[in-house]
C-alpha cells in the first residue's frame, strides 16, 4: 500500500540556521506520533510539509505527488489541514472560525455531524474565539478541520497548556477524528501520544533518530530516557 | 428659512457629504482591514482626477473618464501593494512609511506630467444644469454626487456585509499563515483589497474634479486631511463611522455656511475636537471581532 505522506531526508534551513537536517517520516491510516523534546523540529516539520518553509534537500510527497515548491493554500487545498496549538483567529467568532474558510453552505451541510462529536460547540458559537479558554479554542481548532473534512490532519501538540481533564477530552475527540482521517499528532504528552497512536517517529536536533511502533517504545525505558525525557 | 431653502440647503449638505464620504471610504476600508495607514490615499484620489481630466477632455466620455480614473488608481494601488507593502506584511509602521513615500512620488509625478499649475475639468453636459427644488434651485452636478455616493455606499454596505471577504481579511490580518494554510490565498485577497481601496479612491477624485471643475496638485494634501478628518470623527476602521462622519460634516457645512459662512473654515477640526474629548476613539470605534 502507498503511503499517505511520505517524508524522505528533508533538510530545511530558517535564516542561517541549518535547522531540519534530516527528515524522514511516513504517514498511514490511523494516527502516527511525532515525537522528540523541545525544540527538535516537530513544529518546523509539520510548517514544511504546508509549504510554510522551503526545503533545500528532500522530498515531500502525498498521495504519490510532490509538494515540494506548491504554495500553502494549494497544498491546503489537496486536502491537508494543519491545526497548530489552539489555532484560532480570535478576532471572529466561533461560528466563522468555523465556516471562514469553506463558505457558508457547506458549513450548514456538515454543522450537525461535527455538532454531534462537538455537543460543547453550540453554547459558544456566537463568542469571540479570542475570549474562550486555552481547551475550548483547541476544541474550535480541531472542530474547524472536522469541517474541512481533510485527507489527512496534521495536529501539533494539542495538549500543550492544558488540565488533565480537557486533556482526556482532547483525547477522546482525537480518537474519534482519527475515524475519518489519517493523523499525523505531534505530541510532548507521552501517556497521551500512545493512546492514540500505533506509529511513532522520534526527532532530535532536526533528525529522524528512532521510528517503530508505539508498543515497542513504551516498553523501552532508555529510549524514552534519551529522547523524550521521561522516566 | 423657508422650506425650499431648507431643502435646498440639506441637498447641499448630503452632496457634500457624498464627497467626503466618497474621499474617505477607501481609506478606511484599507484601515479597518488591513492595519495600513495609507498615507497616499489623497495622491491616489488627485491622480484619479487627473487621468479622468485627461481622458475627459480626450474623449468627452465622463462615464468611460472616471472609470479610466478608478482603474489608474487601482493601477497604482496593486503595484504598490504587490512591490513595498507585501513584503513589510505585519509591519503597519514601515507599511505607513512606504505610503508616505508613495505619496511624495505621486505627488511630484503628476507635476511631471501635468505641470504646477491648474488645470480646468470642466462638467459634462447632461450634468451641467440646475434642477429647480420648489423657489429654490441646486445644480445637478450635486445631486449626481449624492447618487454615486448612494451607490457605492450600497454596494460596499453589501459586499461587507453578504461576502466572508471583509472576515477573511481580517482573518488574514491576524494570521496569515493560519489562514493560507486553511487554502485561502491570502497574497491575492489583499491585493484585491488593496486595489479596491485604491479604485475607490481614483473614483472620488474623478467626480471631484468637476465639482470644484478643476485640478490642481494640491488636490491629494488637502483631500488627505479632510479623510484623515472624516475617519477619525467616525472611529477609524469602521465602515458606519465613516459614513456618520461624512453625514455630520458635510451637513454641518452646509448649514452652518448657510448661517454664518466664516465659521465653516474651523468647522472640521473644532468638530474633530469635541468629538475626540467625548469619544477618543471616534463615534463609532471598532468592534475587533466579527460574528
Ligand atoms: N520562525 C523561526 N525562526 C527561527 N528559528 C525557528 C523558527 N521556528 C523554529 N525555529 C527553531 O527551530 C528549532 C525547531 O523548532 P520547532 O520545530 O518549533 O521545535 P518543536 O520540536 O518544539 O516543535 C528550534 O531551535 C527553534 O528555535
Ligand atoms: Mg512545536
Amino acid at each position: 500500500m502507498s503511503k499517505i505522506l511520505m517524508v524522505e531526508d528533508i533538510a530545511v534551513d530558517i535564516g542561517k540556521l541549518n535547522i531540519l537536517k534530516g527528515v524522514s517520516l511516513a504517514v498511514e491510516n490511523g494516527v502516527t506520533a511525532l515525537l522528540g523534546r523541545n525544540s527538535a523540529g516537530k513544529t518546523v516539520t509539520l510548517n514544511t510539509v504546508m509549504g510554510y518553509w522551503p526545503v533545500r534537500r528532500g522530498r515531500i510527497e502525498f498521495l504519490g505527488a510532490s509538494l515540494v515548491g506548491l504554495p500553502t493554500h494549494r497544498i491546503a487545498r489537496q486536502g491537508i489541514v494543519y491545526v497548530p496549538p489552539r489555532g484560532v483567529f480570535h478576532d471572529l467568532s466561533v461560528e466563522l472560525n468555523l465556516s471562514l474558510a469553506i463558505g457558508s453552505r457547506a458549513y450548514r451541510a456538515r454543522r450537525e455531524y461535527v455538532f454531534s462529536i462537538l455537543t460543547e460547540l453550540k453554547d459558544i458559537l456566537k463568542m469571540p474565539a479570542g475570549c474562550l479558554s486555552g481547551g475550548q479554542q483547541q476544541i474550535v481548532a480541531m472542530a474547524r478541520a472536522l469541517f474541512h473534512g481533510p485527507r489527512l490532519l496534521l495536529l501539533d501538540e494539542p495538549s500543550r497548556g492544558l488540565a488533565p481533564v480537557i486533556i482526556q477530552r482532547i483525547g477522546a475527540v482525537i480518537r474519534e477524528m482519527a475515524r475519518q482521517m489519517p493523523i499525523l499528532l505531534v505530541e510532548q504528552n507521552f501517556t497521551l501520544a500512545s493512546e492514540l497512536a500505533r506509529d511513532f517517529y522520534i526527532l532530535d536536533d532536526g533528525r529522524t533518530v528512532y521510528a517503530g511502533t508505539i508498543a515497542e517504545l513504551a516498553a523501552d525505558d532508555e529510549l524514552k530516557r534519551r529522547y523524550l525525557a521521561i522516566g | 428659512m423657508s422650506l425650499s431653502m431648507f431643502l435646498v440647503i440639506f441637498l447641499e449638505g448630503l452632496s457634500a457629504s457624498a464627497l467626503l464620504f466618497l474621499a474617505a471610504v477607501g481609506l478606511s476600508i484599507i484601515f479597518g482591514l488591513m492595519d495600513i495607514l495609507n498615507f497616499s490615499h489623497g495622491a491616489l484620489f488627485m491622480s484619479g482626477a487627473y487621468v479622468a481630466m485627461t481622458i475627459f477632455h480626450a474623449t468627452g466620455n465622463f462615464p468611460l473618464a472616471v472609470l479610466a480614473g478608478g482603474c489608474a488608481a487601482a493601477l497604482l494601488g496593486l503595484v504598490m501593494e504587490r512591490l513595498a507593502l507585501r513584503p513589510l506584511r505585519g509591519r503597519p509602521l514601515y507599511q505607513a512609511m512606504v505610503t508616505i513615500g508613495v505619496m511624495l512620488f505621486l505627488d511630484q509625478l503628476v507635476i511631471e506630467i501635468w505641470g504646477p499649475s491648474l488645470i480646468s475639468f470642466s462638467r459634462w453636459g447632461p450634468l451641467a444644469g440646475m434642477t429647480a427644488i420648489m423657489s429654490g434651485a441646486i445644480s445637478n452636478y450635486r445631486l449626481f454626487l449624492i447618487l454615486v455616493g448612494l451607490v457605492v455606499f450600497l454596494l460596499m454596505a453589501g459586499f461587507l456585509a453578504s461576502s466572508r471577504w471583509g472576515a477573511m481579511v481580517r482573518a488574514g490580518v491576524e494570521n496569515a499563515g493560519l489562514l493560507e494554510g486553511l487554502g485561502v490565498n491570502t497574497g491575492l485577497l489583499f491585493t484585491f483589497t488593496f486595489g479596491l481601496g485604491a479604485f475607490l479612491a481614483g473614483v472620488g477624485g474623478a467626480v471631484y474634479g468637476p465639482f470644484i471643475r478643476l485640478v490642481d496638485p494640491n488636490l491629494g494634501l488637502s483631500i488627505l486631511i479632510d479623510s484623515f478628518i472624516v475617519v477619525v470623527i467616525g472611529g477609524f476602521g469602521s465602515f458606519g463611522g465613516t459614513v456618520l462622519g461624512s453625514l455630520l460634516i458635510g451637513m454641518l457645512q452646509a448649514f452652518i455656511g448657510y448661517l454664518s459662512p466664516g465659521l465653516t473654515v474651523m468647522l472640521n477640526v473644532v468638530l474633530m475636537a469635541v468629538v475626540l474629548l467625548i469619544k477618543p476613539d471616534g463615534l463609532m470605534s471598532v468592534r475587533r471581532w466579527r460574528a
